[in-house]
């Protein structure tokens, strides 16, 4: 009987070294898969990067680009949902907001909402904004623009107030220079 | 491309035409610093890490330091963020609290000493005001907790702001309580505190999600503590829709059967049996209607429902054992992940949808526990980061395609003839201007229309000036894309090649957990099964006795 229990002890004592070891090398191999994981996403991240300027420079050439960026010069005027845009009539995009995008634009964001080739002249830019102004109702809001295409990049932000003293959502366009 | 009928606006379709075959000219203006910050902010809240980091370049603001470091932490760059978030943590800095904060998450994500991440959250506390400060302060409870020093963390607590924060912070103190006591009333008094201090979080959803958490918590300290009422009270407002409303429908019906409303409390169980038996309380809900007919004396619809529960549960050891084959063969994260993602195509037709699908739901149960979402997360990162690779080698075939053509085009000289054309159908144009303007009526409309034509043909005439200094470059500049563009194509074939490899040791960890975790429901199933097996035969055996008893007695 007392063979049997230092059997059965024993039997024990190295189940758990067996479980013990297990683990550790279970944790320590998705450990080292971790670590591995962090140097690739860092390489992707360089390729990436790498990439965009490629495609800066091949798909938008300097002078025909033309971008649309999006702005909130007052974080109150609008709880944002979606925008449209439409250039020459045709739809450009539409964007709909998660909430993280919503405040990262409420804290000084800034979209580039559009980003294309058009040629030199004038061009119309229709914005349609839909949220819920601060008196919780919704709202859509239109804005046409004209812009003029010249030698050079185009770039143009849309940037949404709510002047007093009615606080409405309004759309206004800067130029970058 | 030649043009020959010359017109003003096929002058300009037929230059734009030509010298979008150019490549452009580097170094044109770009966002301004601020704006650049601005854009990686916006890229960084999208879920776009890396092109925060591209709009970012070498901008070396406060603001700027503060978002490269988040970026540097999601592309897996862990040394880079933390000296990022060093150079925002100085005296006068705007954003040092943000910055504070985030090194006491990665102090204690690398599992730093205490006094180490200590140190980082009491700075976060002393430097930071408005939802930060809470949520500073919420860590810093968290730390006392964790270092079971209950006290100290129910002190930092109490100066918390009603808000999500300071209810969470109670919410994890009352669990504490209710592990180290025996008596519920600290962990209740805690829980009470939690639910007031939730009412001021704004973010509905989210305080809705919290106060399921905490009501359900309540309710089972109080029928712990023989209080029915008070648990019914806590257990009835728990949304249906809720992740616990079938745990807190058995724990309704418990608290029920308590007060010997086994009608009631049945009713409860009842509703908790439509839920899938992977789900907590689901369980012990089909055991409990035997348990309730028994009790009420009603022994054959007892025996009915235990025979009931236990063609369910051998049901649920074959969908189980399916699911365990289905996993082996084809890996966790297609036979639960992706396999969930399909069956949710047609959410809008129904409601709850997700709560009642069993696959879903042992992917739900699954994913209750830290590792698990570890395991999840690191193959879906994998898997979705492959997708974006193979979209970018995709495009990265085109643009090759695509520069090819178009040095070829330059090459040949395309374009010279229609460059001589449209330099010659400008002079008759300027012409026939000047005898317009002259004739046109002063503050019209048709002086601005000529103004806005003049201005045209100004840019048709600059742009047709260097349009021979462009085309000469072309080719080089078409050559140097070119090559950009086969090496990056190359370094994508590379890379998604090391992703497959690391994508299948992160599937055999998900795989290997999830059949671990689904032998374990197999035999918490086979467990209850037996319990039903026994109840049955304790249920005929009692028969059997009456039966006899009332032989003898004719």
């Amino acid at each position: 009987m007392s063979d049997l229990s230092h059997l059965f002890r024993f039997w024990l004592v190295k189940s758990a070294l067996i479980l013990l070891l297990s683990s550790c090398s279970g944790s320590l191999w998705a450990e080292s898969l971790d670590q591995e994981i962090d140097t690739l996403k860092a390489d992707v991240a360089a390729l990436n990067q790498t990439l965009f300027e490629l495609e800066e420079e091949v798909l938008h050439p300097t002078d025909t680009q033309v971008a649309v960026y999006l702005s909130m010069a007052d974080p109150e005027a609008l709880v944002l949902e979606s925008v449209e845009l439409a250039i020459n009539g045709l739809p450009a995009i539409f964007y709909l907001y998660t909430d993280p995008e919503r405040q990262a634009l409420e804290q000084g964001g800034v979209q580039r909402l559009y980003v294309g080739n058009l040629p030199f002249g004038e061009h119309q830019l229709n914005a349609t904004l839909n949220g819920q102004a601060a008196n919780d109702h919704y709202v859509r809001r239109e804005a046409e623009f004209t812009i003029r295409k010249s030698q050079g990049k185009k770039q143009v932000q849309l940037v949404l107030t709510a002047p007093a003293p009615e606080f409405q959502p309004e759309l206004s366009l800067k130029e970058w220079q | 491309m030649v043009c020959c009928n010359v017109s003003a606006s096929k002058i300009l379709v037929c230059l734009w035409a030509m010298l979008a075959t150019a490549p452009a000219a580097l170094g044109a203006a770009q966002p301004g610093d601020e704006n650049r910050v601005g854009l990686a902010q916006f890229s960084l809240a999208a879920g776009a890490p890396a092109r925060a980091l591209f709009w970012l370049g070498d901008s070396t603001s406060d603001r700027a330091n503060l978002l490269r470091a988040r970026a540097e932490w999601q592309v897996g760059l862990r040394e880079n963020a933390y000296k990022s978030l060093d150079a925002v943590a100085t005296e006068g800095s705007h954003y040092r609290a943000e910055a504070y904060l985030e090194l006491a998450k990665i102090s204690i994500w690398n599992g730093e000493k205490r006094a180490t991440t200590d140190e980082a959250v009491s700075k976060a506390v002393n430097v930071s005001n408005g939802m930060l400060r809470q949520q500073a302060l919420f860590s810093l409870a968290e730390l006392r907790r964790t270092a079971e020093q209950f006290e100290a963390a129910g002190r930092i607590l109490a100066k918390m702001d009603p808000g999500y924060w300071a209810a969470l912070g109670y919410l994890n103190l009352a669990s504490e309580y209710s592990r180290i006591d025996r008596d519920p009333a600290r962990a209740l008094v805690a829980l009470r505190v939690a639910e007031a201090m939730i009412g001021a979080d704004d973010d509905h959803a989210r305080a809705s999600d919290l106060t399921a958490l905490i009501r359900l918590k309540a309710g089972v300290l109080s029928y712990q503590r023989s209080e029915y009422d008070k648990a019914i009270g806590f257990l009835k407002t728990i949304n249906l829709d809720s992740y616990q409303a079938p745990q807190a429908l058995y724990f309704h019906g418990l608290a029920l059967a308590g007060q010997q409303n086994y009608r009631a409390a049945m009713q409860s169980w009842h509703r908790a049996k439509k839920y899938p038996l992977a789900y907590p309380g689901v369980v012990d809900a089909w055991l409990g209607m035997g348990r309730g007919y028994d009790e009420s004396g009603y022994l054959g619809q007892a025996g009915e429902a235990y025979q009931a529960a236990n063609s369910a549960f051998e049901s649920e050891r074959v969908s189980l054992r399916l699911l365990i084959r289905k996993v082996e063969a084809s890996g966790a994260y297609d036979a639960l992940v992706r396999a969930a993602r399909h069956e949710d195509v047609e959410w809008f037709l129904a409601d709850s949808r997700t709560l009642t699908q069993p696959r879903v739901a042992y992917l739900l149960h699954y994913m209750e526990g830290a590792d698990a979402q570890v395991a999840v997360n690191r193959v879906a990162e994998l898997v979705s980061l492959d997708s974006a690779l193979a979209h970018k080698e995709q495009d990265l075939a085109v643009y090759i395609a695509m520069l090819r053509q178009r040095q070829a085009k330059m090459t040949a000289g395309v374009g010279t003839s229609g460059r001589a054309s449209v330099e010659a159908g400008i002079a008759p144009l300027a012409q026939r201007l000047k005898v317009l303007k002259a004739s046109a009526a002063a503050n019209s409309g048709q002086t601005e229309q000529l103004t806005r034509i003049y201005q045209s043909l100004l840019d048709t005439k600059r742009r047709v000036g260097v349009f021979d200094r462009l085309a000469a470059k072309a080719p080089k500049q078409f050559a140097q894309l070119l090559r950009r563009a086969v090496a990056a194509q190359s370094a994508v074939k590379d890379q998604r090649q090391v992703l497959s490899e690391l994508q299948g040791r992160a599937e055999t960890i998900l795989t290997e957990e999830v059949i671990a975790f689904l032998k374990q429901q197999h035999e918490r199933i086979t467990f209850a099964l037996d319990r039903t097996e026994q109840q049955i035969a304790h249920l005929y055996e009692h028969l059997a006795l009456t039966g006899l008893k009332r032989g003898e007695q004719k």
